[in-house]
């Protein structure tokens, strides 16, 4: 870990560097606040409506934004590096690829985490106005980063794929939109029952459901653990084939 | 120490370096990768750090072997300097902060970056643009903090692939001065495609052409053809039948000098030893104003080593 200290703080910094990282953080920030108080028509109650103090309808819109957010996040990861030449510069630094995937990607999720941990000072005031559940509370925060870490991690194989960010972008927002629809019926309704039950459980969004209810499963743990090591490894072997 | 033997690089079915093997150390001096524009000269840098895995052959550097050893692959990215072709840079980073991370990222020791920072920063005169972006800068700039980074950890190995690319001839002769420097305590390995540049700071030079080594051999070998010129005057013997009876001439030509007893005779040698023609002539009872090898231009050996 002390080795990738300064590849990891250089990637965090350049979210920081430019606009982009700021008008990521702020639209992302303030729609989930926007929605978190108005609603979305009958799919999530507004807060006043709702009349709950509890943070669990601002972690539920977490996936929807995560489906448009990590793909921007992402885009530039490893296509800038490939476009602008860069990547000669770092493959010929003294790490593995899996030092260097590992970085990046712990940069990337620290960064989807902060945005995730801004709705803190709202779960503080939200529990001056009634009773907040703090174990739910927590395992929603835990669930959101865990799942941020799972789209995160195929943005970044989607990016190692292409030197173009736009490119890069699409094909991260429809893998990411797939896997957290396959849980949905909307996508679903057709299959045979069994594979329902396949594309649920290979979901995503699957996975976040005993988070928003309380509960931290030890599968979902597996889950979401095993499908980042898995990503980052597709991740390795891809930047290897440079 | 840079040891390479039977290095083969395919991409595909191309065939970018085909078996070539060379051994370069300090006392190469600056040898130069010269070749005409996908000869295979940046694919080879490429592989010796490690940018691109080999499809065959073996590389040595500094003693150990670039295997699949992960250790090994570290180990030899730390002693290697590699200056890239486009001289790509973080264009959202300070120049500083650039040095900064390279010295980190390349494992300097923590007491010796400041110093080390501070000597590349006052050598390639980087002091007025140590606050401004990457993106900012001029091309000459550009050149020298990436020369800058390249050289933070102070490695024993430098290469550097075109490094005076669209620099001014200000910047080119300061960059050359620069890099000739070095030479005397690293193993240096530069390419390019200027001529001059061979001339002016290379002392050994390897060509290669469609991926393979057509020559292997110091500047001034390679510059040196079987051709002599000898100016001399005889009024007892007749100097180009006598030069034409020598077994080691096979051709020589008369030229007149004007205003001027004296002739110049060209021989081609049927080997490259002047030594002989020379040790041959002293026997005569001639005035020799002048005998030199006639030195062919890199320019022609360019050209008559990489067309066909």
């Amino acid at each position: 870990m002390k080795s990738i200290k300064y590849l990891y703080k250089k990637e965090l910094l350049s979210f920081f560097n430019t606009p982009s990282g700021y008008v990521f953080m702020v639209i992302t920030i303030f729609f989930n606040f926007l929605f978190f108080f108005l609603g979305i028509f009958d799919l999530i109650p507004g807060f006043w409506d709702a009349q709950i103090a509890s943070i669990e309808s601002y972690m539920n819109l977490l996936p929807f934004t995560f489906i448009l957010l990590v793909p921007a996040v992402t885009m530039k990861i490893w296509a800038e590096e490939r476009k602008t030449g860069t990547i000669e510069i770092l493959k010929t630094l003294p790490y593995t690829e899996f030092q260097l995937v590992f970085a990046k990607f712990l940069a990337s999720w620290t960064f989807v985490s902060l945005i995730i941990l801004a709705a803190i000072p709202l779960t503080l005031s939200i529990s001056l106005m009634g009773m907040m559940d703090w174990g739910k509370t927590f395992t929603l925060y835990l669930g959101s980063i865990l799942m941020a870490g799972a789209y995160i991690s195929i943005g970044m194989v989607c990016s190692a794929l292409t030197k173009e960010q736009i490119v890069a972008f699409i094909l991260t927002f429809f893998i990411s939109l797939f896997m957290f629809l396959s849980n949905y019926y909307l996508l679903t309704q057709h299959l045979p029952p069994e594979w329902n039950f396949v594309f649920g459980f290979f979901s995503i969004s699957y996975h976040f459901t005993s988070f928003s209810k309380g509960m931290v499963l030890f599968s979902d743990l597996v889950y979401y653990i095993s499908f980042i090591t898995l990503m980052l490894y597709v991740n390795v072997q891809l930047i290897k084939k440079y | 120490m840079i040891k390479v033997k039977d290095l083969t690089v395919k991409y595909g079915e191309f065939c970018a370096v085909d078996n070539i093997s060379f051994y370069v150390d300090k006392s190469s001096g600056i040898t130069g990768l010269l070749g005409p524009n996908g000869a295979g000269k940046t694919t080879t840098m490429r592989v010796l750090t490690g940018y691109l895995s080999p499809t065959n052959g073996h590389i040595e550097i500094g003693g150990i072997p670039f295997d699949d050893n992960t250790k090994n692959h570290i180990e030899i990215k730390k002693r290697i300097g590699y200056l890239p072709e486009s001289n790509p840079l973080y264009p959202e980073m300070l120049v500083i902060e650039y040095l900064e991370f390279m010295a980190y990222t390349k494992q300097l020791e923590q007491n010796k970056i400041k110093e080390r920072m501070d000597f590349l920063i006052e050598t390639l005169e980087l002091q007025s643009h140590l606050y401004t972006p990457l993106s900012l800068l001029s091309k000459g700039f550009r050149q020298r903090t990436a020369l800058a980074a390249t050289l933070i950890h102070d490695p024993e190995i430098i290469i550097l692939d075109e490094p005076t690319t669209g620099l001014d001839p200000n910047q080119i002769i300061s960059i050359r001065n620069f890099i000739k420097g070095l030479s005397k305590e690293k193993t240096l390995i530069l390419s390019t495609h200027i001529l001059k540049e061979v001339e002016d700071v290379c002392d050994r030079v390897i060509i290669i052409n469609k991926g393979k080594i057509v020559a292997d051999r110091k500047v001034e070998e390679l510059q040196r053809s079987n051709l002599i010129v000898i100016v001399a005057k005889s009024h007892r013997e007749n100097i180009l039948q006598e030069l034409r009876n020598l077994s080691m001439v096979k051709n020589v030509q008369e030229e007149n000098i004007i205003q001027s007893e004296f002739k110049r005779y060209i021989c081609e040698l049927r080997e490259d030893k002047p030594e002989r023609l020379f040790n041959e002539i002293k026997h005569f009872d001639w005035e020799v104003r002048e005998f030199a090898p006639l030195e062919r231009s890199l320019e022609e050996v360019f050209r008559e080593l990489t067309i066909n």
